[in-house]
C-alpha cells in the first residue's frame, strides 16, 4: 500500500517529518519505508500567466510566449500546441533544477532568446503526459510557488501489510492508526449531495439470490455525467499511489478506493437491460468478459452482478466489458456492496485475476462504511462530473450484520504481556481504534468491534491492538524456567550429528542438495522400470521442469554435483521420498550419502598422488561403520544395483537386511551427468541404522607373549576372493593366526592373464607361552597346505 | 730419576696436555688428543711403563702421582668433548635452511556447509537453554501445515506461504516448521521447550528465495509463560550467537498461529547498527519472527490456554547464515560447488 504524505496530512492531524511517520507506522506493525521522496522536486517552479503568444519566425511548430512571471515578463519559447494567452502555467527560470535533473539555462531557440521553459506534466514528473503544457486551475498569481498552491512536493511512502490488516490498505484506514498513535483528530472528508426529485426506483432495482456470497448490495444513480478528465489534484493523488488515470468516472471510483478502502463500481446505466440488477450464481459454463477482453469461463462458486438478461460484472473481481464507463456514457449506475471474502478469494484464485477490488474484497470490507463510500463518490460524481443525482439509493441488506463483541480481562492483558498496564490506558487505546465501550468494571472493559476490523473478535485480539499501541519496547525482559520436561530425542538425530562431525573429520565436505528430481534422473541412474525407486512422490505445481518429484535416492544429487574434474569428497544427509499404499503419507526416510572422485588434488606435497578407487571408497564406508560402533555387525553381500559398475559394488547389511550400498558409478550414468572421471558413491539408512544396537565393546587381555610375524605371497586364481584366503588363513593359522591383513595385490604377465598375486601380513601369538621360530614354521607350513586345499593358492616364488 | 724431577715434568705433563685439551677445537681434535695422551703409544702410558724402572719404594708415589695426573686429563677430555659436541650441534641447527612457509600436509581437510553449520550453532545454543529437538515430516497434511495453526481456509494469511502440493492436493510439502510445533504438542503433555530444526519448501526461487529452504523453530509451554519471557529467551540466544552488545528490536507483526506477534531485528553485524548495504541502511537486520502462542493453536492440540501459555519462534537458516558469510545468492548454497563449499 502505497501512502501520500501530503494526502494524509489532510486526513489526520500530526506533526510527524515522513522519517518518522514511517518509523511510527512500522512500530505499529504497519512496516513503512519511505519509498519516493520528491521534496527537492518542484520547489523553484513558479506559477506563469501566459499574456501573449505569437509564432516563431524560424519554425512552424515553436511559439513565443510572453509570460508574467511575477512581476516581470520572460520570453519563453515553447512547443506545446496548447499553449494559449491567459492560462496560468508551471514555469522554470533559469537555475531551476528539473526533478529529472536538467539544469534550466537562458539559451538561444532557433535563433530566438529564451528565458525559461514552461513545462509539461512529465516534465516535472507528475505524470507520463507530454502531451502539451500542463494547465494550472484555480485563482492564481504569477509568480507563486507552484509548490504553495498545489500538492507536489509529496513523499510516497509504503507500508508492507500483513494480510490481517485489510482496513489499512487505505488512506483513511493509514490515518486511523496514526490518529491513535499521537493523538491527532482523524478528518474523514464530508460527502454532500444535493439530490433531485427523481427516485431512484425509476431507475434500478436490485435483487440478491445469493445472500450468502453478497450479504449487502447497494445502488446510487447519477444521471448526465460529463465524462471527461479528472482535475489535476486527483489525478496527482491517484499516480501518486500507483494507479492510472482513466476518465473522471473511473478516477472517482478509485479516488474513493484508495480514500476509503472500499472497491465501488461504476455501471453505464444504458447496458442495464431492464434496469435491473440481480446479483447471482454464475451458471456452470457460464461464459464472461471481463473489461480486460478476455473471456472467462465461470462456475456456480463464482458470485456475477447480472442485469435482466446477462452478466455485467465479475462480482468484486472485475467489470465487464459489455457494461464498462465509456466516453459516451451519461448514466452511472454506482455499486457499493459487500461481498464474501472467501467467495471473491476463491474467484479470483482460480482466474488467475487479482484486483485492488478483489484484494480488497478478500481481507474483508465494511459492509456497514460502504455508503459513505458510495456517497463520498456520488458527491464527487456531482461536483466533478455535473451529474444529477436520483433520490435515495437501493440497499439490498436482508440481514444486517451485527458487530462483534469482545471482552478484556485486566489481568490477562496483564499476565500475557508480563507488565501492569493502566486500566485507563488499555482502554484508551481501544476507544482510539474506534472500538466502543460498551461495559466497564475493575476487572475488564466489553468492547463492540467496527466492521472495518475483521481481525478483532477474541480477547488475544484486543490485547494485542493494546500491546502494539502501548509499545513492544515497554515489555520487560525476563528469562523463563525453561525444561526440556520428558521430551527424549530422537536417535536418528543424534547419529546425524555426530556423523557429520566424523566425516567433516576424515576429509569429507558437507553437501546440500534440493529435494527435488525429475524421471529423467531415474532413467540416467538407469533404474529399470519396475524398479522400487520409480515410486516416487509426483509435485502437483513444480517450479521447473527439472524438479517434479522429490527424490527416492540421494544418488542423482551427488552424482550431478560432481561437474569438474576435480577432487571431490562430499556427504550428504537428508531425507528421501517414496509412495506408499492409497491413502497412506509417503515414507520418509533420512539418509547418509556420499560421494569420492578419482581425481585427487594434484601436487606431491599433499603427499598424496595417485588415483582413489574402489577401495578409498570402503574405507570411508568402514570408517562410517565403525565410528558407530556396528562395523564389527555389518557384512557386505553382492549387489545388483544399475547405477554402479556390476562388479563394482556391494551391498551393507546388517541383521541380514541391507542398510545401504556403495559403489563405482556405472560408466553410462556418468556419461549422462557428463561427469569427466570415474567418482564412488555409497548411500546409507540412517533410520535402519539408528535402530541397530553397536555390539557392546569389550576389553581383550594384552598378551604378555610376544608374537611372531611373518609375510605371504599367495598366487590364486582372480576370481578367488581376498576375503576368502583371509578366512582360510586364519582357519588354518587357528589359534595362532591372530591378525590377518591384505597388504598387497599384483597382477602381471608372468602370473598368466587369470591370475593374481595377494600379500598378507601375518601374527602368530599364543597367550600362554612365547613361540618358537620352529613352531612359527610349522604354522606357516600348515597354512600353505590348507589355502592351496581351499582356494587353490601357490606360494608366490 | 728424583722424586722433584719426576714431579715436576709430571706437572708439566699435566699443564700442557690440559692446555692442549682447552685448545681443542672440534669433537675431531679431542679424539686426536685422547689417542695421544692415553692411547697404547701414549704419552701417558708410555709413562707408566717406565714406573716399571723405578724403585720399590719410589714406585707407589709415583704411580698415584701418575694417575692423579691421568684422571685430570680424561675429566678435562671428556668435558670438553661435550662442550664440542654441544657447539658442533648447535652450530649444524643454526647453519641449515629451512622453509616453514611451506604449506602444511593436510590431515582430514573437509568442512561443514554453511547451512549445517550454522544450524548446529543454533540447535547448540538453545539446547544449552534447556530445550530439546523435535522432528516432524516434510510432507505434511494442509491440517497440520495450515488449518490447526489458525490458518482458515481461503484466507489470506494463506498468500503468505505459496505452496507445494502433492499427491493431487492431498498432501504438501512443509511451508514452515511449525506443525512440529502440533505433533510434538498431540504427543506430549506441557510443559514443554522444544525446538524444531528442519527442511521446508515454497513455491518461490530468486536470488534471496529458494524453494528448499531450512527453519528452526522453537516453542515454550508453561504456567504464566508472557511476552517479556519471550524477549528474555531471544535476548540470550542472540547475545549468544551476535556477542552481548548486539541489540534487539522487536516491532509488531502477524503470524496466524501467534498473537501478539512480532518481528525481531537485530542490530547490524557487519555496521554495528550505523548502516550499510547488507541492511539496506537502517542498522537492522530482520532475523525472526515471533510471538505469544495463539489460543486457537492451544485449542486445536487439546491444551486449555486458560492454563497454559507459551511463546513460539521461528527463523530461516539460510538468512542467518547469508548474514554469517556474506553470501549474496541464496542458489549457491544448494549446488555443491566444491570452490564454494570449501570455503567454510
Ligand atoms: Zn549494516
Amino acid at each position: 500500500m502505497l501512502i501520500s504524505y501530503l494526502w494524509l496530512k489532510e486526513l489526520v492531524d500530526f506533526d510527524l517529518s515522513p522519517e518518522e511517520l514511517a518509523h511510527t507506522l512500522t512500530g505499529l506493525g504497519l512496516e513503512t519505508v519511505i519509498r519516493d521522496d520528491r521534496r527537492g522536486w518542484h520547489k523553484d517552479i513558479v506559477i506563469g500567466l501566459v499574456k501573449e503568444v505569437i509564432l516563431h519566425p524560424n519554425a512552424d511548430k515553436l511559439r513565443i510566449c510572453t509570460v508574467d512571471a511575477g512581476g516581470v515578463d520572460k520570453k519563453i519559447v515553447c512547443g506545446a500546441p496548447n499553449v494559449a494567452a491567459g492560462q496560468f502555467v508551471p514555469v522554470a527560470l533559469p537555475g531551476t533544477v528539473l526533478p529529472d535533473g536538467l539544469k534550466i539555462e537562458p539559451r538561444k531557440v532557433r535563433g530566438e532568446f529564451s528565458e525559461g521553459m514552461i513545462c509539461s506534466e512529465a516534465e516535472l514528473k507528475l505524470s507520463e503526459d507530454h502531451d502539451g503544457i500542463m494547465v494550472l486551475e484555480g485563482k492564481l498569481k504569477p509568480g507563486e510557488k507552484l509548490a504553495d498552491r498545489f500538492e507536489v512536493c509529496d513523499v510516497i511512502l509504503e507500508t508492507d501489510l500483513t494480510p490481517n490488516r485489510g482496513d489499512c490498505l487505505n488512506m483513511i484506514g493509514i490515518a486511523r492508526e496514526v490518529s491513535a498513535a499521537v493523538g491527532g483528530s482523524l478528518k474523514k472528508p464530508t460527502a454532500p449531495i444535493t439530490e433531485s426529485n427523481e427516485d431512484i426506483g425509476k431507475s434500478a432495482s436490485v435483487e440478491i439470490t445469493a445472500p450468502e456470497f453478497c450479504p449487502r448490495y447497494t445502488a446510487r444513480m447519477i444521471k448526465g455525467v460529463k465524462v471527461g478528465p479528472s482535475p489535476f489534484w486527483m489525478r496527482r493523488r491517484l499516480m501518486a499511489l500507483g494507479v492510472r488515470p482513466i476518465n473522471n468516472i473511473v478516477d472517482i471510483t478509485n479516488y474513493v478506493l484508495m480514500e476509503t478502502g472500499h472497491p465501488l463500481h461504476a455501471f453505464d446505466h444504458s447496458e442495464i437491460r431492464g434496469s435491473k440488477i440481480i446479483v447471482r450464481k454464475a451458471g456452470d459454463g457460464e461464459r464472461f468478459t471481463t473489461l480486460d477482453g478476455k473471456e472467462r469461463t465461470l462456475n456456480p462458486g463464482n458470485l456475477v452482478i447480472a442485469d435482466g438478461e446477462r452478466a455485467v460484472a465479475l462480482a468484486g473481481v472485475m467489470g465487464g466489458l459489455n457494461s464498462e464507463v465509456k466516453a459516451t456514457t451519461r448514466d452511472v449506475l454506482l455499486e457499493a456492496a459487500f461481498f464474501a471474502p472467501s467467495c471473491i478469494r476463491r474467484t479470483a484464485k482460480a482466474l488467475g485475476i487479482s484486483s485492488e477490488s478483489s484484494y480488497r474484497f478478500e481481507r474483508g470490507t465494511d459492509v456497514e462504511g460502504l455508503l459513505y463510500a458510495s456517497d463520498r463518490a456520488t458527491s464527487l460524481l456531482q461536483t466533478l462530473g455535473g451529474g444529477e443525482v436520483s433520490k435515495g439509493r437501493v440497499d439490498v441488506y436482508p440481514n444486517p450484520v451485527s458487530k462483534k463483541v469482545a471482552t478484556l480481562r485486566f489481568a490477562r492483558l496483564n499476565s500475557i504481556l508480563g507488565i501492569t498496564v493502566g486500566k485507563e490506558i488499555a482502554t484508551g487505546i481501544l476507544q482510539r481504534l474506534e472500538l466502543d465501550v460498551k461495559r466497564q468494571d475493575e476487572n475488564s472493559v466489553t468492547v463492540e468491534v467496527p466492521h472495518f476490523r475483521f481481525d478483532l473478535e477474541r480477547e488475544i485480539d484486543l490485547i494485542e491492538e493494546v500491546a502494539r499501541h502501548n509499545g513492544y519496547d515497554k515489555l520487560i525482559t525476563s528469562i523463563p524456567q525453561v525444561a526440556a520436561g520428558d521430551v527424549e530425542e530422537d536417535v536418528c538425530f543424534n547419529i546425524r550429528r555426530v556423523l557429520r562431525r566424523h566425516l567433516r573429520a576424515i576429509g569429507m565436505y558437507e553437501g546440500v542438495r534440493y529435494t527435488f528430481i525429475s524421471l529423467p534422473d531415474l532413467d540416467k541412474i538407469r533404474l529399470s522400470g519396475d524398479h522400487p525407486l520409480r515410486a516416487v512422490v509426483p509435485i502437483d505445481n513444480p517450479l521447473s521442469s527439472e524438479w517434479t518429484h522429490m527424490r527416492p535416492t540421494l544418488i542423482p544429487g551427488l552424482v550431478s554435483s560432481a561437474r569438474e574434474a576435480v577432487d571431490m569428497r562430499f556427504f550428504e544427509i537428508g531425507k528421501v521420498f517414496a509412495v506408499r499404499g492409497k491413502g497412506e503419507a509417503p515414507s520418509e526416510r533420512w539418509k547418509l550419502g556420499g560421494m569420492i572422485s578419482e581425481i585427487v588434488k594434484t601436487g606431491i606435497w599433499s603427499g598424496r598422488a595417485g588415483k582413489r578407487d574402489f577401495y578409498h571408497l570402503k574405507g570411508v564406508v568402514q570408517s562410517v561403520l565403525d565410528f558407530l560402533g556396528i562395523g564389527g555387525v555389518c557384512a557386505l553381500s553382492p549387489s545388483d544395483h544399475p547405477f554402479y559398475y556390476p562388479k563394482r559394488q556391494s551391498d551393507i547389511i546388517i541383521n541380514g537386511r541391507a542398510v545401504g550400498h556403495f559403489g563405482q558409478i556405472h560408466p553410462e550414468t556418468l556419461e549422462s551427468y557428463s561427469v569427466p572421471q570415474e567418482i564412488f558413491v555409497f548411500e546409507i539408512d540412517l533410520d535402519g541404522l539408528a535402530a541397530v544396537k553397536p555390539a557392546p565393546k569389550i576389553y581383550s587381555q594384552l598378551s604378555r607373549f610376544p608374537s611372531v610375524k611373518r609375510d605371504i605371497a599367495l598366487v590364486v586364481d582372480t576370481s578367488v576372493t581376498c576375503e576368502s584366503l583371509i578366512y582360510s588363513i586364519r582357519s588354518h593359522g587357528a589359534p595362532y593366526a591372530r591378525e590377518v591383513e591384505a597388504f598387497d595385490i599384483y597382477r602381471g604377465e608372468r602370473l598368466g592373464a587369470d591370475k593374481k598375486s595377494l600379500a598378507f601380513f601375518m601374527e602368530f601369538r599364543d597367550d600362554t607361552r612365547t613361540l618358537t621360530d620352529e613352531e612359527a614354521d610349522r604354522i606357516f607350513e600348515k597354512i600353505v597346505v590348507g589355502v592351496k586345499e581351499d582356494c587353490g593358492a601357490q606360494l608366490r616364488a | 730419576m728424583g722424586d722433584i724431577s719426576i714431579s715436576g715434568e709430571l706437572d708439566r705433563l699435566k699443564s700442557e696436555s690440559l692446555a692442549q685439551i682447552a685448545s681443542a677445537g672440534s669433537m675431531d681434535d679431542v679424539e686426536k688428543l685422547r689417542v695421544f695422551l692415553l692411547g697404547r703409544k701414549g704419552e701417558i702410558t708410555s709413562r707408566l711403563k717406565t714406573l716399571s724402572s723405578l724403585s720399590q719404594e719410589e714406585r707407589p708415589a709415583a704411580g698415584a702421582a701418575l694417575n692423579a695426573v691421568k684422571n685430570s686429563i680424561e675429566e678435562a677430555l671428556s668435558e670438553r668433548a661435550s662442550s664440542m659436541k654441544k657447539k658442533e650441534v648447535t652450530e649444524r641447527l643454526e647453519r641449515e635452511e629451512f622453509d616453514v612457509t611451506l604449506p602444511g600436509r593436510p590431515v582430514g581437510d573437509g568442512g561443514f556447509h554453511p547451512i549445517g553449520a550454522v544450524m548446529d550453532e543454533l540447535i547448540g545454543i538453545f539446547q544449552e537453554l534447556g530445550f530439546s529437538v523435535v522432528e516432524g515430516p516434510e510432507i505434511e497434511t494442509d491440517e497440520y501445515n495450515f488449518q490447526m495453526l489458525n490458518f482458515p481456509d481461503d484466507h489470506p494469511a494463506r498468500d503468505m506461504q505459496d505452496t507445494f502440493y502433492v499427491q493431487n492436493g492431498a498432501r504438501l510439502l512443509r511451508t514452515h516448521t511449525s506443525p512440529v510445533q502440533i505433533h510434538a504438542m498431540l504427543k506430549r503433555k506441557p510443559p514443554l521447550s522444544v525446538i524444531a530444526p528442519g527442511r521446508v519448501y515454497r513455491c518461490d526461487s530468486d536470488i534471496t528465495h529458494s524453494p528448499v529452504f531450512h527453519q528452526l523453530e522453537g516453542f515454550h509451554i508453561a504456567k504464566d509463560v508472557n511476552f517479556g519471557h519471550l524477549k528474555g529467551i531471544l535476548e540470550l540466544f542472540i547475545h549468544r550467537l551476535y556477542g552481548k552488545n548486539t541489540k534487539l528490536r522487536f516491532r509488531p507483526s502477524f503470524f496466524p498461529f501467534t498473537e501478539p506477534s512480532a518481528e525481531v531485528d537485530v542490530s547490524c553485524q557487519i555496521c554495528s547498527g550505523k548502516g550499510c548495504r547488507v541492511c539496506k541502511g537502517s542498522g537492522w537486520l530482520e532475523i525472526l519472527g515471533a510471538g505469544m502462542i495463539d489460543p486457537n493453536v492451544l485449542k486445536a492440540v487439546g491444551y486449555d490456554s486458560e492454563k497454559w501459555t507459551g511463546f513460539a519462534f521461528g527463523m530461516g537458516i539460510e538468512r542467518v547464515a547469508m548474514l554469517k558469510y556474506g553470501i549474496d545468492d541464496i542458489r549457491l548454497l544448494y549446488e555443491n560447488d566444491i570452490k564454494f563449499i570449501s570455503q567454510f
